[in-house]
């Protein structure tokens, strides 16, 4: 193997700048891109997608430059005809390969975080574990090598299979790129399993000169080709999808939103929306008053003049930990203090501070200050839930986890405003989502825990602030008020599209939720008290959803039902959350059961049907390529959970046997088999001319003859 | 003949690509200790035939074996024991002479130095030498010592002088004979010229469009392998009545005949067809020609005499 490994580096060392010159310039191009953070969020100049493309590019020629030279049968042969296993010149491709590759990729990727770690944070909010999710996508992408080394080597159409197992590294290196900043640890499972199937197709291909004549090869070969088979239709479908939408759903080049809102009598309206270039955000321009149990969405006029929608609270997802993600920023805008001179805010979740960043033009960015906030605030990075907004008075307010707190833009400590009481802990996942009002109010801020909501809020109206509960003076405001409000249960277990306070009844509080049974059939109104007892309670259609928009759980159905219990199983071991329709359809079948069939009906009929088209065309299949009956069974079970995509990849496996016709029957037979499979007629005898000269004294050959290759 | 004389058998060794049937039903022995010519015009199958019989390429149907081994599971120990020069004595360009040697000596334990130095020597090859920039006799030189410094007991050459100026030709040859001294040195030579097969070989096998049609030793051959001269032309109608016809060209009213497992009936069909028929020496030559050209192709016989018209 060692042989092998020094001809390989030998042989390819030369082609390492190439591969590492990109490499570098593409870090150095993030580094100088002059934003203050160096991440993956929000970048104009994704780190991953460039180091996945170029990676990924590598991983290619590196594994073409190492096979395809070597398909000529005299350097196949040179290479492989001496004192070594075709597993062991595998095995020294390989490690020359990784090396090549580490050395390409991998080494300009440690450099960098060296480089990082070594600046620290004076002059970028910049940390080496922001190249995590790169190096996983590097990872990910030497999938690629074995993926080039079958595509070179397996005996196939280039238009048929061969090119399958480069689509499968190419979707692996794009799924580690949407997963890795998310569910790092699932990506990376991913893209080990992915890089360890491919690499076992690619040893078999190898070994077996071309062909697939082992189990294990012929499991590598056939995953790869049915996940490619998978993506290539899944993406057929999804272009398809678009073009039948795209007329639909624009109407002279204007897309509309509609949605459900709080009309100035606090009563539920339908919107329509624009996209206004000028305004940079959606206007509304028809609305109509719902009605329960009808359906408004013919009736919608132009908006009238002085009508506007309620202000109302709407709920944000938050930020969530995410590897990589050390810093983050503390809004995007510019604080000036009195001098003019700009500053940038950035939270430190590793520190627990507030990092100060002065702007200037060479550096651009200069570390001012770190602004260690109290005890209370340490846990910001545990929970990783935050947002921040400037109030009129500059300052900024941060949420996190453990409260709210206020960063004067004068540098001076850190202020709790408000404090998440210690009891809740429910504070990441549906239900812990904080939010603010989207208008810009003095200072109005909500938080939800748990069953509750906090409104913090100044400047109210005397009546109302009477019934809040003063926090107290802090830095830029006089007053900050804080309104609890329990939820109702109604309203805590759906899904909340406003809240708001009721404008003609003192002490109440309106809600708009989605059932999350029903949530694409109608819409909940709600009006409450402080102590979640329900006044009043409206069913409304839901009009909100374009007719062209695809909804239903019956579309899950069309998903291969092997993927979908993947997706399901991995869904329940990442979040612990039952799939989202299976949950559904339980739920409703317990109330409605008519109405959970119905939607059960059109799923089940999607999922069967892949089985039932994958099954006959797999016994079709394995016939005409002669499979014994255990190879058939497995294959039928292979169909049964990826459908048609797993029944084609049995063409690609088993190669076409040729037959031709039997000189004792005149029956196509198999021409790799060493007699007829009908009469038995050995293929081995052909007619003798009197031409021939072989030796007198020739004794017959004792070897016994078997069928091989197939 | 006993098993164990055997270095190479073949038995129904047959190999499609596509349609195209490369080889078919292929029976061959190479005895141990002699040198055995493989012959056969350009796609008539015998690289194919070689690469099978080293496990580089798998069979259709049928197996080899070599050595004793089963060819598609060679191990490293009996791989050792095999030397191979691949046709066109490919080497790696970016290869120096020297890197040749440690190539070879890593993986072949009984690696002889002194031997590579001395025919790297004879070649005018330097060990320092790149082998992209050396000439192709050169080449040649580098790739046969590369070959026979493994100390081979099964040597396997796809045509050795290819390329080769004559004089790089004669010495191959003369390498070749030395090596094949000793008893237990078997050769499978596959080559064009057919007066190195006459200096070389003890046996001769030919394959013609993937049909073996000789493998015998080559005095047998010779005198199982007969020519005639008539003094007049016939049709194929007459033809067709000789057996054994391998080749029949006719010119200036004169038709020479080639046959195959000639006797007395075959005598006497001739003499039927012209009473003034008569023996003719057959060089090695002109014997093996008779079976590469296209007239030879099995059951073809006819068609090409109405073509020779």
């Amino acid at each position: 193997m060692k042989t092998i490994i020094w001809k390989e580096l030998r042989e390819h060392a030369r082609w390492i700048p190439l591969g590492m010159i990109p490499m570098i310039i593409f870090l150095v191009l993030k580094w100088r891109s002059n934003e203050l953070i160096f991440d993956e969020y929000g970048s104009s100049l994704s780190l991953s997608s460039l180091v996945g493309l170029v990676a990924s590019g590598v991983a290619l020629c590196l594994g073409i430059l190492q096979s395809w030279p070597d398909q000529r049968p005299a350097a196949h042969a040179l290479l492989l005809h001496r004192g070594i296993t075709a597993n062991a010149a595998f095995c020294g491709k390989l490690l020359a390969g990784l090396l090549l590759y580490t050395i390409a990729v991998i080494v300009p990727l440690l450099g960098m975080a060296m480089f990082i770690a070594s600046v620290g944070i004076e002059h970028r909010a910049a940390s080496p574990s922001a190249l995590l999710p790169a190096a996983l996508i590097s990872i990910a992408a030497f999938g690629c090598w074995p993926a080039s080394l079958l595509v070179v080597q397996r005996d196939a159409w280039f238009l048929g299979s061969r090119l399958m197992p480069a689509v499968t590294a190419a979707v692996v290196v794009l799924a580690c790129g949407a997963l890795s900043t998310d569910v790092f640890w699932l990506a990376c499972a991913i893209s080990l399993v992915a890089i360890v199937g491919l690499l076992v197709a690619a040893h078999r291909v190898f070994v077996d000169s071309g062909h697939v004549a082992t189990g294990l090869g012929r499991a590598g070969v056939a995953v790869t080709v049915t996940m490619a088979l998978m993506t290539v239709m899944s993406c057929v479908v999804f272009v398809i999808e678009l073009y039948r939408r795209a007329p639909a759903s624009s109407n002279g080049g204007v897309n509309y939103l509609y949605a459900a809102d709080f009309g100035p009598d606090g009563e539920p309206w339908l919107t329509r929306s624009f996209y206004s270039r000028l305004m940079n955000g959606y206007e509304v321009d028809q609305v109509a008053k719902m009605l329960p149990g009808r359906s408004v969405r013919e009736q919608l006029q132009p908006v009238e003049e002085g009508w506007r929608q309620l202000d109302k609270w709407s709920i944000f997802m938050m930020y969530s930990a995410r590897p990589g993600r050390r810093f983050a920023s503390l809004g995007n805008t510019t604080v000036a203090n009195s001098s003019g001179q700009a500053y940038h805010l950035v939270l430190d979740t590793r520190l627990d501070a507030v990092l100060l960043y002065r702007v200037g033009i060479n550096p651009r960015y200069r570390l001012e200050a770190k602004l260690l906030p109290p005890p209370p605030v340490a846990s910001f990075g545990e929970a990783n839930t935050h947002m921040s907004r400037f109030d009129r008075a500059g300052n900024f307010r941060l949420v996190s986890s453990t409260g709210v707190y206020c960063i004067p833009n004068s540098g001076a400590d850190v202020e709790l405003i408000y404090a998440v009481p210690s009891e809740s802990k429910h504070l990441g996942g549906s239900r812990g989502k904080f939010g603010m009002q989207a208008n810009d109010a003095p200072f109005e801020l909500l938080l939800r825990h748990d069953d509750r909501i906090v409104l913090l809020e100044s400047d109210l109206d005397s009546e109302t602030a009477a019934r809040a509960q003063s926090l107290g003076e802090f830095s830029g405001l006089d007053e900050v008020l804080r309104t609890e409000v329990r939820l109702p249960h109604e309203v805590a277990t759906a899904s909340m599209i406003g809240f708001a306070r009721d404008p003609l009844r003192a002490d109440s509080y309106l809600c708009l939720t989605q059932d999350p049974l029903q949530h694409d059939k109608s819409i909940h109104w709600m009006r409450f008290d402080e102590s979640g007892q329900i006044k009043q309670h409206e069913l409304y259609d839901n009009d909100t959803q374009t007719a062209e928009v695809f909804g239903g759980e019956w579309a899950v159905g069309a998903v291969p039902p092997g993927v979908w219990a993947i997706g399901a199983a991995l869904l329940i071991i990442e979040t612990g959350r039952t799939p989202p329709g299976i949950a559904r359809v339980w739920e409703l079948s317990k109330s409605d059961p008519s109405k959970a069939a119905a939607m059960l009906f059109p799923f089940l009929l999607l999922l069967l049907l892949q089985p039932m088209i994958g099954i006959p065309l797999v016994v079709w299949a394995a016939r005409r390529r002669s499979l014994d009956k255990w190879s058939t069974r497995q294959w039928i079970c292979w169909a049964f959970w990826f459908g048609p995509c797993g029944s084609l990849a049995l063409l690609a496996v088993y190669p076409r046997i040729l037959r031709e016709p039997c000189g004792g029957c005149h029956r196509a037979t198999r021409i790799n088999l060493a007699s007829c499979e009908h009469c038995g007629h050995s293929l081995d005898e052909t007619p003798k001319t009197g031409i021939e000269i072989f030796d007198r004294n020739t004794n017959t050959p004792t070897i016994v003859t078997q069928p091989a290759g197939v | 003949m006993r098993q164990d004389n055997i270095a190479i058998r073949t038995q129904g060794l047959t190999r499609y690509f596509g349609h195209n049937a490369a080889l078919r039903s292929l029976t061959l022995d190479v005895p141990r200790g002699q040198v055995t010519a493989l012959i056969g015009h350009n796609g008539a199958g015998k690289t194919t035939l070689i690469r099978m019989l080293l496990g580089l390429l798998p069979p259709t149907r049928g197996r080899a074996e070599l050595l004793g081994c089963d060819s598609q599971s060679l191990t490293p120990e009996v791989r050792a024991r095999v030397g191979y020069l691949a046709e066109g004595h490919f080497l790696w360009g970016w290869m120096k002479a020297r890197d040749a040697a440690r190539l070879q000596r890593e993986t072949f334990p009984r690696w002889d130095q002194t031997l590579f130095d001395s025919m790297l020597e004879f070649f005018g090859v330097a060990p320092h030498s790149r082998v992209a920039q050396i000439s192709r006799g050169q080449r040649a030189g580098v790739s046969l010592a590369m070959t026979l410094a493994t100390d081979p007991e099964l040597l396997v050459l796809d045509d050795p002088s290819m390329g080769l100026d004559p004089v790089a030709r004669r010495a191959v040859v003369e390498g070749l004979l030395a090596f094949a001294r000793r008893d237990d040195r078997t050769i499978l030579v596959c080559t064009h010229l057919l007066d190195d097969v006459e200096r070389l070989a003890d046996r001769i096998a030919i394959v013609s469009n993937g049909r073996l049609l000789v493998d015998a030793g080559l005095a047998e051959f010779r005198e199982r392998i007969g020519g005639w001269m008539l003094d007049a032309e016939f049709g194929s109608q007459q033809a067709a009545q000789i057996p054994g016809l391998i080749d029949l060209r006719q010119a200036r009213g004169r038709t020479h005949l080639v046959v195959a497992n000639h006797d007395s009936e075959t005598e006497a069909a001739i003499q039927r067809i012209s009473g003034t028929a008569r023996r003719e020496d057959l060089t090695l030559e002109d014997a093996v020609l008779a079976y590469l050209r296209p007239a030879a192709m099995v059951g073809s016989i006819s068609e090409a005499l109405e073509h020779t018209r």
